[in-house]
């Protein structure tokens, strides 16, 4: 990847309050980067969260930033991409927000195939919070709201995204931030919902996913030159593999299917934004009534 | 140098409280460096530090990754911490675990590193520092 923009150009002013060493700032890092080598200014992307530690991630960016009530931005950043489908939308937000309380958004996102791009910030855990177990947490994992070990099993996000119609579904590890800017890039590319789920180590309350627990499972898919993303029963074998190995990249990848803002009939004649700024620039005003009654 | 002796030294340096606490210190420091050095520097501190430290220096991958920061770094050392106590930065409120986990994990790195300094001539501090990331290099020279 060449750089074409400086990265630093994303760069805010917000005092940063996530704890020294958290695996955010690696994600934080990349999404700059992703940006920066695609040459999209900042005013051209949008990025949505909830809340949580890994939400907090827009106002550290010099890009338009939205952060919506807990589980929800994915619905907002599917009507945002609807109402000006020139925008390149962003969900980032925390393994609670997306598979958690957003959890039926999630599903539902990956059959709606809108042209947004999810990054998950996957730190098994509820950081902000003080470190609750999350729909991630695998079976036995200790923590203050499962004090003899979680009984429940581990959500496996990739699964459910494969069997929900997800167009692009890829994993990195906030360990190895170069191959995670490739792959948001790569997933902006993509036309339709594109998930990429982030290992992120929050290394204040979670001390059993660390750094050193991922970067002894992870390795490379490419480098299972016959791996193919476009085949649905391989990735579907990939996404069970967890505990020993780790598989990181893209696991799937369908071409070819329409994002969900291409079907929209209300779409066919320009977006609602670019149509309205066309009035402003060039107001006929007998046009507004047709517009509004079309849109309301 | 023996690798009790090296453990010892980081210990008294940074007046750690058990032998565990010294050990993780020194691992987490070690594998850190393993994720940032380059191939020729990584051989050149192998060749340096004890037998039993140096299989923490090894890598898997090939080249380090160039985005690999000073957050990074510090975020393999912070995960080796145990509760440190006191304010922390989350929501400003109290908790026993977040601390200045930062601020303890850059005093515990820099024991380590002094240690390390130790096993090295001038000419080979300046080289490794001149390998480390930005702010990590300011670290390890001021150590
Ligand atoms: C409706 C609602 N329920 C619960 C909360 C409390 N709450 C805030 S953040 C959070 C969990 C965040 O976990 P995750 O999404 O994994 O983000 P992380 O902090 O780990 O980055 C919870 C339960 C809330 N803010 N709103
Ligand atoms: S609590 Fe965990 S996820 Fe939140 S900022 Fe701290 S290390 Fe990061
Ligand atoms: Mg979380």
């Amino acid at each position: 990847m060449v750089t074409r923009l400086d990265p630093k150009l994303f760069d805010a002013t917000t005092e940063n309050t996530w704890c020294a060493g958290c695996g955010d700032f690696a994600i934080l890092k990349a999404l700059k980067l992703a940006l920066a080598d695609q040459n999209i200014e900042p005013h051209q992307v949008l990025a949505v969260s909830g809340i949580g530690c890994g939400s907090k991630l827009p106002d550290y960016m010099n890009i338009n930033g939205y952060m919506t009530i807990h589980g929800r931005p994915l619905p907002v950043a599917t009507a945002a991409k609807l109402a000006n489908p020139d925008l390149h939308v962003i969900v980032v937000n925390g393994d609670g927000d997306s598979y958690g309380i957003g959890g039926n958004h999630f599903v539902q996102s990956c059959r709606r195939n809108p042209n947004i791009t999810h990054i998950v910030e996957n730190n098994q855990i509820y950081g902000l919070t003080k470190g609750q177990y999350s729909p991630t947490s695998d079976k036995g994992f200790v923590t203050t709201t499962s004090p003899d070990g979680s009984i429940e099993l581990a959500l496996n996000p990739l699964a459910v995204a494969l069997a929900a119609g997800a167009t692009f579904i890829a994993r990195a590890f906030a360990g190895q931030p170069k191959p995670m800017a490739q792959m948001i890039a790569e997933g902006m590319q993509h036309r339709g919902y594109a998930l990429i789920d982030v290992l992120q180590p929050c290394v204040t309350f979670n001390r059993v996913n660390t750094y050193d627990w991922y970067r002894k499972r992870v390795y490379d898919l490419q480098e299972e030159e016959s791996y193919d993303p476009s085949d649905r029963e391989a990735a579907w074998q990939k996404a069970q593999e967890w505990e020993e190995r780790i598989p990181l990249g893209i696991l799937y990848r369908a071409e070819g299917m329409p994002a969900y803002e291409d079907q929209v009939k209300a779409l066919e004649g320009g977006s609602p934004v670019s149509r309205l700024t066309e009035l402003v620039r060039n107001p006929r005003p007998e046009q507004y009534e047709p517009l509004k009654e079309e849109f309301l | 140098m023996e690798y009790a002796q090296f453990l010892r030294e980081v210990r008294e340096d940074g007046c750690f409280v058990s032998s565990e606490e010294t050990e993780a210190a020194v691992v987490s420091v070690l594998m850190a460096l393993a994720q940032v050095l380059p191939g020729p520097q990584l051989r050149a501190l192998s060749s340096r530090v004890p037998p039993e430290a140096m299989v923490y220096l090894r890598r898997t991958s090939s080249e380090p990754d160039p985005l690999f920061d000073s957050h990074l770094f510090l975020g393999w050392v912070v995960s080796s911490l145990d509760a440190t106590g006191m304010r922390d930065k989350t929501t400003g409120g109290l908790d026993l675990t977040a601390a200045y986990s930062g601020d303890e994990a850059i005093r515990r790195m820099g024991c380590v590193f002094s240690a390390l300094k130790r096993q090295l001539e001038p000419a080979q501090q300046r080289e490794l520092a001149a390998a480390l990331p930005e702010v990590v290099d300011g670290w390890f020279l001021n150590a």
